[in-house]
């Protein structure tokens, strides 16, 4: 599987006239999760939301509910808990919610066992997060490479990459244009990996073999966030909001759907334009 | 359960199809016909999405078809849902259930819900040989079952808080339950009485009894594999939704029946016997009819 810089090129143009504030108007307004979190850290503070949200994005993998409705759930329960007293009662607060979020009931004991190990070695990041959450943007890509050392897993992989953007998120204030300068892969989950394909940004036979290798796709992504300016987590979003319109739709409807989503902050033609780099092929 | 099937007869007496009253799914011309129809909130299971909701109410409908000896040909389906991403996830549910199927979608009626989504499935199948009811089972029959059991019973254990931790593929077999599509053979050839589990193991048997006024003494009930490590023989014997089949047949068809299921790759179970007199005995001991009703 190769990059099609060709293709890249072209995203990259598009979204670089669609720009980076609109790509951070997007996520406060279309993203569910950022509503969720949000609202936390508006109650307990930006500290320990970005801190519970780390731990909590290490096993949002393999849910039993919709990712929406996963943060809705950690928003209810970590707002009822309020602030914790210290480390200890933060990492039970965790466990509990583990335990009892009806989301998490894949695979339970393994999810346990990561925030066991996440709360055993990254001490240290948890603290720090607490005490100055700015640290998350000041040095994101230091954080993300803690991180996964803390659960020995690796830099790219989706868990560690999305923990990163939803501390992010715990400490972005609604309004706030301040976006998150770093090098972090963009997680390639199914619904990216589908884009991916359909924007032709690398040349494979369909989404799923993205999605066992994604390594190729990473970089294409890396590159488009290069050109359009648009650093890869909020790239992430962007491609998020869109939704499932390239799997679910023929590729004129699902061009005009992306528009439609992305023209709520943009200009109409600049919408267009990005859809119709988006969406070149039916995603299969 | 008494009161609910007086009420449904009652209803189908108004409607004029009490001629239906013994069959899953009601035979016209060659053809078997079904319609089933659920309100979102009563029916979809939290862990599900609007596809997954979809998938599984085409499943049920086809279930009575395939239970009465058809192969399925067509489905057809309304549906009201608040959102226009709704339709378009139920769509593909209906879409990849009757590819499961080896069916295909006629018409569909899309509306707007102003308040709970619901859908309605219709389901047309031929007739392979011969129509099998509810009627017809007789002393000395064996009882099968097609297909396994338990996936209700987890449903419900999990909304309970009774299972904390589970697989991803038996939590997957809740929303797409394995149905038995290949089992319209063996029964149209075979059976002399049939039912399919959408309300409740006991109810279903009870199906069979009431219409066919015989008594049943079961003596097993076979869980999915997959779902041993949650859910106990016992506790299945009240699983719902799980579309399998009960299943009579006469001791002479006994051999050739379980031949096919082989040939045909199909969970087939031997479970208990039909005998004289009336109602459900599960190892001897009586149980009243139950299941999900209004």
């Amino acid at each position: 599987m190769k990059v099609n810089w060709e293709n890249v090129e072209g995203v990259a143009t598009s979204l670089k006239a669609f720009g980076l504030r609109n790509a951070l108007l997007l996520e406060e307004r279309l993203d569910p999760q950022f509503s969720a979190i949000n609202a936390l850290s508006s109650r307990i503070g930006k500290g320990y939301s970005a801190a519970y949200a780390l731990a909590v994005s290490l096993i949002s993998y393999k849910l039993a509910m919709k990712g929406e409705d996963w943060w809705a759930c950690f928003s209810s329960f970590f707002s009822e808990k309020g602030v914790p007293k210290g480390y200890e009662e933060l990492f039970n607060n965790v466990v509990n919610f583990v335990n009892s979020c009806r989301g998490s009931i894949i695979g339970r004991e393994k999810k346990l066992k990561r925030v066991r190990l996440f709360f055993a070695n990254g001490k240290e990041i948890v603290l720090e997060v607490i005490k100055r959450p700015e640290t998350i943007l000041e040095s994101p890509s230091s954080l993300l490479k803690r991180v996964a050392r803390s659960v020995n897993s690796s830099e790219w992989r989706k868990t560690v990459t999305f923990s990163i953007k939803m501390a992010y998120y715990a400490i972005k204030e609604r309004g706030e244009m301040k976006p998150l300068y770093a090098e972090i892969p963009i997680p390639m989950d199914s619904r990216i990996s589908c884009i991916t394909y359909t924007s032709a940004l690398v040349d494979s036979k369909g989404y799923k073999e993205i999605v066992s290798n994604p390594r190729p796709a990473i970089e294409a992504w890396k590159a488009v966030s290069k050109g359009s300016g648009i650093p890869p987590v909020h790239l992430d979003t962007l491609l998020w909001v869109t939704g499932w319109a390239p799997r679910d739709l023929s590729p004129d409807a699902a061009k005009e759907r992306v528009a439609g989503v992305l023209s709520r902050v943009s200009k109409r033609e600049v919408a267009i334009s990005v859809a119709k780099c988006l969406v070149k092929r039916p995603c299969k | 359960m008494r009161k609910w099937n007086e009420t449904l007869t009652k209803l189908m007496r108004l409607a004029g199809n009490e001629v239906c009253i013994a069959y899953d799914a009601c035979p016209l011309n060659g053809l078997l016909l079904n319609i089933d129809g659920y309100s979102m909130r009563r029916s979809i299971l939290p862990w599900m999405s609007y596809s997954e909701w979809a998938y599984k109410a085409t499943i049920a409908s086809m279930s009575d078809v395939i239970v009465s000896g058809g192969k399925p040909m067509a489905i057809l389906y309304s549906v009201g849902c608040n959102e226009e991403s709704s339709l378009i996830e139920v769509a593909k549910g209906v879409g990849e259930a009757s590819s499961y199927l080896g069916s295909r979608v006629l018409k569909g009626d899309a509306n707007k819900a102003e308040v709970e989504p619901w859908i309605d499935v219709a389901s047309v199948g031929s007739v392979y040989k011969k129509i099998v009811c509810r009627k017809g089972a007789k002393e000395g029959d064996m009882l099968l079952q097609v297909g396994y059991l338990g996936y209700g019973t987890l449903s419900e254990k999990i909304m309970r808080g009774e299972v904390r931790d589970i697989e991803e593929k038996a939590l997957e077999k809740t929303k797409r339950p394995h149905l038995e599509v290949m089992a319209y053979r063996p029964i149209s050839l075979f059976a002399t009485s049939s039912s399919d589990n959408s309300d409740g193991w006991i109810s279903t048997l009870y199906n069979i009894i009431d219409s066919s006024n015989v008594k049943v003494e079961l003596e097993r009930v076979v869980v999915d594999p997959d779902l041993m490590e949650y859910v106990k023989e016992e506790e299945a014997i009240k699983s719902w939704e799980d579309y399998s089949f009960a299943v009579t047949v006469p001791p002479e068809g006994f051999e050739e029946f379980m031949k096919e299921c082989k040939a045909l790759g199909i969970a087939c179970f031997s479970v208990g016997r039909v005998s004289k007199g009336y109602g459900l005995y599960y190892k001897g001991v009586p149980v009243k009819d139950e299941g999900w009703s209004w």
